[in-house]
């Protein structure tokens, strides 16, 4: 093999800054691609999340009933009754077959002091007072009217003060939650809320909750949002 | 200064070759980790509309689906749109929905691979069935386009009993 020469420093440098441009090049775009990677995987871990949360609420509330369900706007959320047992099962008077109200569940929006992105969806929950309709082994009550009774002293300002009851957090970065009653079409400008029927089909009183994450405005390089309708009608 | 051997061309060309096919690889894995979570969260939302369309109508009983069926009321076929966006740019997810309901009259099977009702044995005017199918078009779709515009979809079936839900 013959000899060669090595290079010069000249050549050294030369070759080094534009090397150095290269990799600086090559090093913005990967970054630029991190970068957006994390920010789409943060808004699916945010839609998969909300998803999440109102299936959940979904399946609370369509197993209570209109006149155990109530909306608050301050804080924004619903507090209604469930008959179902912390274990899971349902309890029914033998006597009259009427179901016993075991619970009830707040879902509310918790707003961050300063940064209006950074909210949170809390669920709580308390037993409900037994009524004097129990029977042997039975926890609740049966009866409707006390049990709304009982709802209307306790509105999600309540269950957001309350220290004593069983909190969950249900979803971060959460900077809407509300839940409204379906009275019919729905025209919000983008249609997105107008499925499962239109005002032409009469139905059974629906309510229509929607959570939103992120930040609605922002177009940082890290900034998304995204917004999640669903529709429930309760069975009771 | 003393004499050494620099590298041939072959060996230049075989190393960048080398560089460039592991580059690529690891870039491939990104991107099929990219289109893996752009699905399985284009499933989940539409999913979780199937089955709340689907929990809507249960809930209303059959004597209401029944109603439905006879006023003519279905199908009935409704946009949706999850709206997303990244960095301001908009990335919604638009689903098309689309349910009908059958009374359970006609005993003949279908075959359950079509858009045929996987009927039940009996025929009976006191069973209802419920069948909602979310669709949209997505990059990580099949190449079949469905009414020319849908390459993904889901599908819920349901019978209702009258004495079930009243």
């Amino acid at each position: 093999m013959r000899d060669r020469r090595g290079i010069s420093l000249m050549e050294l440098m030369v070759s080094i800054g534009i090397m150095s441009i290269v990799i600086a090049g090559a090093f913005q775009v990967f970054r630029e691609g991190i970068l957006l990677f994390r920010t789409n995987q943060a808004a699916a871990e945010a839609q998969s999340s909300a998803i999440k949360a109102l299936g959940m609420l979904n399946a609370e509330l369509s197993n209570s009933r209109h006149e155990l369900i109530r909306l608050y706007d301050s804080p924004p959320g619903v507090v209604f009754a469930s008959s179902i047992t912390p274990q899971g099962q349902a309890q029914f008077d033998q006597q009259t077959g009427q179901i016993y109200w075991q619970r009830l569940i707040c879902y509310y929006f918790e707003a961050h002091p300063t940064d209006p992105s950074l909210g949170r969806l809390i669920r709580k929950e308390r037993p409900l007072d037994d009524g004097d309709t129990n029977g042997a082994g039975r926890t609740g009550n049966t009866d409707v009217e006390e049990v709304a009774d009982e709802m209307d002293d306790q509105d999600t300002a309540d269950f957001a003060a309350a220290s004593d009851t069983e909190t969950r957090t249900l979803g971060h970065d959460v900077c809407g939650f509300e839940v409204t009653e379906f009275t019919g079409e729905v025209d919000d400008g983008a249609g997105t809320r107008d499925f499962l029927g239109g005002a032409s089909v009469e139905r059974k009183r629906s309510y229509d909750i929607r959570l939103e994450a992120g930040h609605p405005t922002d177009k940082g390089p890290a900034s998304y949002y995204i917004r999640v309708d669903s529709r429930v009608t309760p069975r009771g | 200064m003393r004499h050494q051997n620099g590298h041939s061309l072959l060996e230049t060309l075989v190393a960048t070759g080398v560089f460039v096919m592991i580059a690529v690889a690891l870039s491939g894995v990104w991107v099929m980790y990219g289109r893996a979570m752009a699905m399985s969260g284009e499933f989940t939302a539409a999913n979780h509309l199937a089955r709340g369309v689907n929990e809507g109508l249960i809930a209303n009983g059959f004597d209401w689906l029944k109603s439905q069926v006879e006023s003519g009321a279905v199908p009935v076929e409704e946009d949706y749109v999850v709206l997303r966006r990244v960095r301001g740019n908009s990335a919604d997810i638009r689903f098309n929905i689309l349910y009908d309901l059958v009374l359970n009259t006609d005993a003949t099977p279908g075959d359950g691979d079509t858009n045929d009702r996987p009927l039940i044995p009996q025929a009976s005017e006191d069973i209802c069935w419920i069948s909602v199918t979310v669709r949209w078009h997505s990059t990580t779709g099949s190449e079949i386009i469905e009414d020319g515009k849908y390459n993904n979809s889901v599908r819920y079936s349901t019978f209702v009993y009258r004495d079930a839900m009243r």
